[in-house]
């Protein structure tokens, strides 16, 4: 019973490494998409609590997206997967994605880092 | 088969409520998961997905690793502790681990006893000490599976709250896991303090986890 109980500790405690390949390209994804300033595409990759939050009044998601910072300097780095989260960091941003229905979408873009507090993003949801 | 059932049916019902409560748990579980995974914009998961992941597994292991802590303590500490009129306790002039005589170990050993408790040597000094180091060990097992699964389960929320995730010692000693802990303890260590006291002035007629219903308050070591 301890075994199992082990053994599923581990097979879910080592969520850094399954997944890392469909994240990494979910996030080169959306950094070539910045780079290219495809603010239509990266709507897309964005999850749908994110393309909600980015809106306001009568915009639509890619003019609001147009209108921010999100650096597209790549390609991705670090990659942390826990469960359905996960973080990219890359050069000039830090990454964060959520699994959804149709695989890994970006819920994060845009984020500086704040001691002891979330990251404050252009973009999140 | 009823001979089977009567002999062994403390085991058999507490392995079947135990049993019946983790899938309670992990429907319960399931069903407060999702309600998170929604309200945090993730899609809902299945109860598969559920029972296999690190927020079900440190739920689980964070109890287990308590109760058997609190078995291991209880165990060793009354070894050398007693309470004078509780039933938990041994007679209040035998603190220690007693004589090989008392023991029942090597020359002193009957026809019955395990064979090991008669070899002497290395062999009788580990079954001396079987009890408390199972308990031990499962502890000390549950107690890292608890900080494996946890520290998935709180990176996991860590990027859903865009924060950074944590190395397994920056989690072992985080408020997240001290307070999953210490709030298992804390429990564990008032039902073992409330049966040591509670024996010595109530009493339950037939059990033997209580002395006679007719034995003085300061009769120690008597079961009924």
């Amino acid at each position: 019973m301890l075994a199992g109980l082990g053994v599923l500790a581990l097979a879910t405690g080592c969520g850094a490494a399954p997944g890392t390949g469909a994240v990494t390209r979910a996030a080169d994804n959306w950094l070539a998409a910045a780079r290219a300033h495809d603010a239509a595409t990266l709507c897309r990759l964005l999850t749908p609590a994110a393309q909600e939050s980015a809106v306001t009044g009568s915009q639509t998601c890619p003019q609001a997206v147009a209108d921010m910072k999100l650096p597209g300097d790549g390609p991705a780095g670090h990659v942390e997967v826990w469960s359905d989260r996960a973080q990219v960091k890359t050069r000039a941003d830090t990454l964060f994605l959520t699994k959804v229905a149709g695989g890994w979408r970006v819920s994060a873009a845009g984020c500086t880092a704040r001691q002891g507090r979330p990251y404050d993003c252009e973009v999140s949801g | 088969m009823r001979r089977f059932l009567r002999d062994n049916g403390l085991s058999l019902f507490f392995g079947t409520i135990f049993l019946l409560a983790v899938l309670g748990q992990a429907v319960s579980g399931l069903a407060q998961y999702n309600q998170q995974q929604l309200g945090s914009g993730a899609d809902p998961v299945s109860f598969w997905a559920y029972v296999t992941s690190s927020s079900f597994a440190v739920d689980v292991a964070e109890n287990w690793q308590s109760e058997y802590l609190q078995f291991f303590l209880m165990i060793v500490v009354t070894v050398w502790l007693v309470q004078r009129g509780s039933t938990e306790s041994k007679p209040l002039d035998e603190t220690g681990p007693e004589s090989d005589e008392q023991q029942k170990v090597g020359r002193h050993a009957k026809a019955d006893s395990p064979s090991w408790a008669r070899l002497g040597g290395w062999r009788t000094a580990l079954y001396s000490w079987s009890l408390a180091s199972v308990m031990g060990l499962f502890f000390i097992g549950s107690l890292l599976a608890q900080s494996i699964a946890g520290r998935a389960a709180f990176n996991a929320e860590q990027l859903g709250q865009f924060s950074d995730p944590m190395s397994w010692v920056g989690y072992v000693t985080s408020a997240n896991f001290w307070n999953r802990t210490l709030q298992n303890w804390q429990s564990e260590f008032l039902a073992v303090c409330s049966a040591v006291l509670f024996s010595i002035y109530l009493r339950q007629r037939g059990s033997p986890e209580s002395k006679p219903v007719g034995a003085p308050h300061d009769a120690t070591a008597q079961e009924g």
